[in-house]
């Protein structure tokens, strides 16, 4: 299940019927097998599961030079992917992040330190 | 349907770089492998092809039947290109060797290949990035980022400070590269040191440059048979075991990413079927695209405890003359990584170390041989058990 336009980007899913979540839109729940839908969230933030500095970025964010693969648990309860543009110093595994800006057009989700 | 399948022909191009667009490479292989198994051509009754990248990299698609007019077979077999990133070759492997077992056809005609040099690294980078979720490229994850995520969980997991997580890596690549040196197909014939590897440039910390397995071109072919006929060919090799699984597409949905449950449970069905245990396996094959995934697929198979496969190395014990000889060939780290082809490459290798010619680095007398091929980041894996009778 591809996002749609009218869906907040970035943001998490949850199944209508067992609370499961998910990063990633599901036909049918993995979890209770329910093929009622999931619910966009929009993502708020979290705190950092690990992260990885990318010193060779790929070429749709080469724009960014070096930046900070953060792997984030969402307040939402799963977890998601994205970038920290501050020094890695700043964060280690368990730091309070929130999402400080998207680029809705690269649908890239920045976090920053909370 | 038959009993048994065995592999009765193998063929193997140099993996490295080469000048031949891939349906002539395979080609190449394919005329080896007939030859070896001492059909004709036209006892070939299917081909199942791996290959991945060709599209991209040489402007083909629609590479099955590309491949058999290379070969110059007319004879109107069906043919299929199968798809599933690193894995494409042993999943070709296994839906030939399940025709036979079906009892559709006595005879087919598997492999892989790949040409993935001819082309600027940054295409074949784009393209190799292609195998990862959509969602999560687009939030700054690249491939060398996940081996890191991989191998800082590893670490976190079993009390590995960095330096000495990163130190028991580089042993493998030693191995691996010791083991290439002397096989006369793999795309970096050279020894290093640990030096070397400690040395090489930081890719995604802890993951250097030489951590990792280079980009090649290459193809592999091997000649299935059903055992009627294999029992009138040269050297059979018997396909004991079987598994295939899938892993979870979503990185940041997976629990533990030092292990993988879709490598557990193919190598379980695999070892059920051939009714044996990884303690009866005398040499293997694993894909170490990445140093540390040597140690998950090891681990995750069962040849080692958890926290235990990483010191393997270190130790010797992966070493062709070890007690678990591991990546004879060279691995993916020198023998190469011609994506589609790599897991025809595990299979042919190991069906000659079992047969005895292999040429380079051999296992004492094995009797038994095991390969895991994996697809992305874990999300489609093999395991295949060989034996000589």
């Amino acid at each position: 299940m591809a996002q749609t336009s009218e869906q907040p980007f970035p943001c998490s899913f949850r199944c209508r019927s067992c609370d499961y979540t998910s990063a990633v839109a599901k036909a049918v729940c993995p979890r209770c097998g329910s093929g009622g839908g999931m619910s966009p969230e929009p993502l708020t933030g979290g705190h950092v599961v690990d992260f990885v500095p990318v010193l060779f970025p790929p070429e749709n964010l080469k724009g960014l030079g070096r930046y900070v693969s953060v792997l984030v648990k969402l307040d939402t309860g799963c977890q998601a992917f994205g970038v920290f543009r501050g020094d890695p110093e700043r964060i280690q595994v368990g730091t309070p992040m929130v999402v400080a800006h998207v680029d809705a057009e690269q649908h890239v989700p920045f976090f920053d330190v909370a | 349907m038959t009993k048994r399948v065995a592999i009765v022909g193998t063929g193997m191009t140099p993996s490295g770089t080469s000048a031949m667009p891939s349906w002539d490479l395979f080609a190449t292989a394919a005329k080896e492998a007939v030859g070896e198994a001492g059909l004709p051509l036209s006892r070939i009754e299917a081909l199942h092809l791996g290959n991945v990248y060709s599209d991209f990299t040489e402007a083909q698609t629609n590479m099955a039947p590309k491949v058999l007019s290379a070969m110059g077979v007319e004879s109107l077999i069906p043919c299929a290109r199968y798809e599933a990133a690193c894995a494409s070759g042993s999943i070709a492997f296994r839906q030939g060797y399940l025709n036979i077992l079906s009892g559709v056809y006595d005879v087919v005609l598997v492999g892989g290949t790949e040409r993935l040099r001819a082309v600027p690294g940054s295409v074949v980078q784009q393209a190799m990035a292609t195998s990862m979720d959509l969602t999560e490229r687009n939030a700054g994850l690249t491939f060398a980022a996940y081996w890191a995520y991989v191998a800082r969980a590893y670490a976190r997991k079993h009390h590995l400070a960095e330096r000495r997580l990163q130190e028991l890596l580089a042993h493998i690549s030693v191995k691996n590269h010791c083991h290439g040196a002397v096989n006369g197909k793999a795309h970096l014939q050279r020894a290093v040191t640990l030096e070397d590897i400690m040395s090489s440039s930081l890719v995604a910390p802890p993951i250097r440059v030489m951590d990792c397995s280079p980009f090649s071109d290459g193809a592999a072919a091997l000649v299935l048979a059903s055992e009627d006929i294999a029992r009138n060919c040269a050297k059979p090799v018997w396909i004991a075991g079987s598994g295939q699984a899938s892993g979870g597409f979503s990185i940041a949905d997976q629990a533990d990413l030092s292990v993988n449950p879709a490598i557990a449970k193919a190598a379980a069905d695999a070892f059920r079927q051939a009714g044996l245990g990884p303690a009866d396996v005398g040499v293997t094959e694993v894909h170490d695209c990445v140093n540390i995934h040597e140690v998950v697929c090891l681990e995750s198979a069962g040849f080692f405890k958890e926290g235990e496969g990483i010191h393997a190395a270190e130790e010797r014990r992966t070493y062709f003359d070890g007690d678990v000889p591991v990546n004879l060939s060279g691995g993916l780290k020198a023998r190469g990584h011609p994506v589609g082809a790599t897991g025809a490459y595990q299979l042919c290798e190991i069906a000659r170390q079992l047969r005895g010619d292999f040429e380079g680095k051999r296992a004492r007398n094995p009797e038994v041989g095991l390969t895991v091929n994996v697809g992305g980041t874990g999300t489609a894996v093999t395991v295949t058990i060989l034996r000589k009778e």
